[in-house]
């Protein structure tokens, strides 16, 4: 044990004595919680919109107002509706006359607007008699993202106007079920990005710290010297590990902390779960780490080698940045060899909607799959090269 | 009178495919010895070192160290020998002092004897002031002379040095030099691997290596006289090219 922990303090001491690598693994994680949260984010605010009202009454005018009473969007004037045009709409009965998609088309193409909501002819009269009146929404979906969250925010706002609407003592109305976004209501950026980027930071401190430190002892020819020793190579291996648990530990504390306190991310399961998932996410991490390190040589083929296939699909493929159900079918493949995405998955699951361990079984067994197969590869790859 | 051999090796070979790096070694070197292996780079002097280290294993032959079969007691046999490399002296980024602590934890040396050791060590190397100095600012002699030293911390019977003074002036080396005698008189057996000559002048015992076999073993002085050389350098010239011609 006295031997394993030299190691460990000598570790501990190439971690402090290299303040640049130290502030850069503490900064880091502050400065992207600070701009996912802020800068990146998903939620979307005036957003430009139109509406193209055939209608003019007082319930549409109600529903413009709430809708642009919500902070998300801000209206667009790009349809001048002459009274005399009203009568061409009216005669099919539909909300789309020719005479305006040719004006819908060109603010869509000029980039004036992001959407545009069309209320049909008589919009008022038709819910008192009929109980049903059609709203068209229209969203730029070059973008498809942006598109599915303004879709989003628009049926949160309808929908809440017609239970308003039902409470005021009218008739009973066709209540269109829409689908909403459950448990981020607003879609807010931080949500999905403090566990993404717990994921991505846990990768960079446990996979390419742990990566880089043991290639370093290999390059500076220290390995030998500690192999002559009589330290076991497998306290050579747990005592390069420890130190960077340690470490990803406070990071994610740290975003954590940020991501509760700053940006009000709520954390509804219990911290046990959260501290379980995150350990074996760590733990994975450091045996991805330490196989890149059984077959590199030098630090930057580590660093490299760690960066783009480790680091890079963490960020690009575990789905907390670009959604993965959007992406082409090889890509979602290698999506779901990659850890975050269960680890993500699961931590989601119990922050945001207060979830157990029981909600989360299939994360968390793949997870635990993954740890025994890994150590597995381990093993073999460092028996063959002792061989 | 007999001399106690410290390290015995008989029939060592060491095969990487076909390239056979070391063909066929036998070799005793006795209690108090500087043993020196003089070969070009690639002769397989390292090779053979870290066989001796317990780094590499051999492919076959016998290996003694420390009256300790090679094969059965590795880990004991760690704890009676020092390493050394050129390539690798000390912890950069780390003071002497911290050096000094990390090696002596690893031998599981108490504190006290640590820090003993390590005021006794820094005083002989009159490098008491450097006590706290990052080693990373230190001259590469002062840094060899400190690696030799946290080599023998622990108390070694044998110290393996492999090309312990490559990059320094032969001024540096000989008093590094001093240092290996002086250990060598406190009955620390030193084997080393070399391709300067005047380390190998400084040599006790000396077994010249090329492609693998051991060509000749001797004291380097009657070295010289078996082959009619004023120096080590026409020495290793005529044996080497003998074998080529």
């Amino acid at each position: 044990m006295k031997r394993f922990f030299a190691f460990v303090k000598k570790e501990f001491l190439h971690i402090f004595r290299d303040v640049r690598t130290l502030t850069i693994l503490i900064g880091l994680p502050v400065v992207l919680v600070i701009i996912f949260g802020y800068i990146v984010s998903n939620e979307i605010k005036n957003a430009k919109i139109a509406f193209l009202d055939y209608s003019n009454d007082n319930v549409t005018q109600q529903l413009k107002n709430d809708i642009l009473a919500s902070g998300y969007f801000i209206e667009e004037n790009c349809f001048k509706l002459a009274n005399d045009n009203k009568t061409v709409a009216d005669k099919n009965n539909s909300f789309m006359s020719n005479a305006y998609s040719g004006d819908i088309d060109a603010a869509f193409k000029d980039g004036k607007v992001l959407m545009v909501i069309v209320f049909q002819e008589d919009f008022a009269e038709k819910i008192e008699r009929e109980g049903i009146a059609n709203m068209q929404i229209i969203a730029d979906a070059s973008d498809p993202n942006t598109a599915t969250i303004l879709i989003g925010y628009i049926q949160a706002i309808v929908e809440d106007f017609q239970r308003s609407m039902f409470f005021e003592g009218r008739e009973s109305m066709e209540i269109v079920v829409e689908p909403r976004m459950m448990f981020n209501n607003e879609l807010k950026g931080a949500y999905m990005y403090v566990p993404g980027t717990i994921a991505f930071i846990l990768m960079l401190i446990c996979a390419i710290m742990t990566s880089v430190s043991i290639t370093r002892e290999k390059e500076f020819g220290s390995m030998e010297v500690l192999l002559v020793t009589p330290l076991k190579s497998s306290q050579l291996i747990l005592g390069k590990l420890v130190p960077y648990v340690f470490l990803s530990v406070i990071c994610s504390a740290i975003i954590f902390l940020l991501g509760y306190f700053l940006f009000g991310v709520p954390f509804r399961g219990s911290v046990f779960d959260v501290v379980i998932l995150t350990l074996c996410f760590v733990i994975i991490a450091l045996l991805l780490g330490l196989w890149v390190s059984n077959f590199t040589k030098t630090m930057e083929i580590a660093m490299t080698l760690s960066l783009v296939v480790l680091m890079l699909p963490t960020l690009l493929l575990s789905g907390f940045i670009f959604p993965l159900e959007n992406m082409p079918m090889f890509l979602q493949i290698i999506a779901d060899i990659l850890p975050a995405k269960y680890y993500l998955d699961a931590i989601k699951t119990i922050m945001l909607k207060g979830g157990g361990l029981m909600d989360v079984i299939k994360d968390f067994s793949i997870l635990l799959v993954m740890i025994i197969v890994l150590v597995f590869v381990n093993i073999k790859s460092i028996k063959d090269r002792l061989d | 009178m007999e001399r106690e051999v410290v390290i015995e090796v008989k029939n060592l070979y060491k095969k990487f495919g076909n390239f056979v790096a070391n063909d066929n070694l036998s070799f005793k070197v006795y209690k108090g010895e500087i043993y020196g292996f003089l070969g070009a780079n690639g002769a397989g002097k390292t090779t053979a070192m870290k066989i001796l280290c317990g780094i590499s294993l051999p492919t076959s032959g016998e290996v003694t160290i420390a009256h300790l079969d090679f094969n059965k007691y590795r880990e004991k046999i760690k704890l009676k020998i020092g390493y050394m490399s050129q390539k690798f002296s000390l912890y950069d980024d780390l003071t002497v002092k911290e050096n000094f602590r990390f090696f002596g934890g690893i031998y599981r040396m108490s504190r006290a004897q640590i820090k003993e050791a390590t005021v006794r060590l820094l005083e002989s190397l009159d490098m008491m002031s450097l006590m706290d100095t990052i080693v990373g600012s230190l001259p590469v002699g002062w840094k060899q002379k400190l690696a030799f030293t946290i080599a023998n911390m622990h108390s070694p019977e044998i110290v393996f040095l492999d090309e312990p003074t490559g990059g320094v002036d032969p001024l540096t080396r000989r008093r590094f030099w001093e240092l290996i005698y002086q250990a060598a008189n406190n009955g620390v057996t030193v084997f080393v691997t070399t391709h300067y000559m005047d380390e190998a002048e400084y040599c006790n015992r000396l077994c010249i290596m090329n492609d693998g076999k051991i060509i000749v073993e001797n004291s380097p002085k009657e070295l010289k006289t078996i082959y009619n050389a004023s120096n080590m350098d026409e020495v290793f010239l005529k044996i080497v090219n003998r074998k080529h011609s």
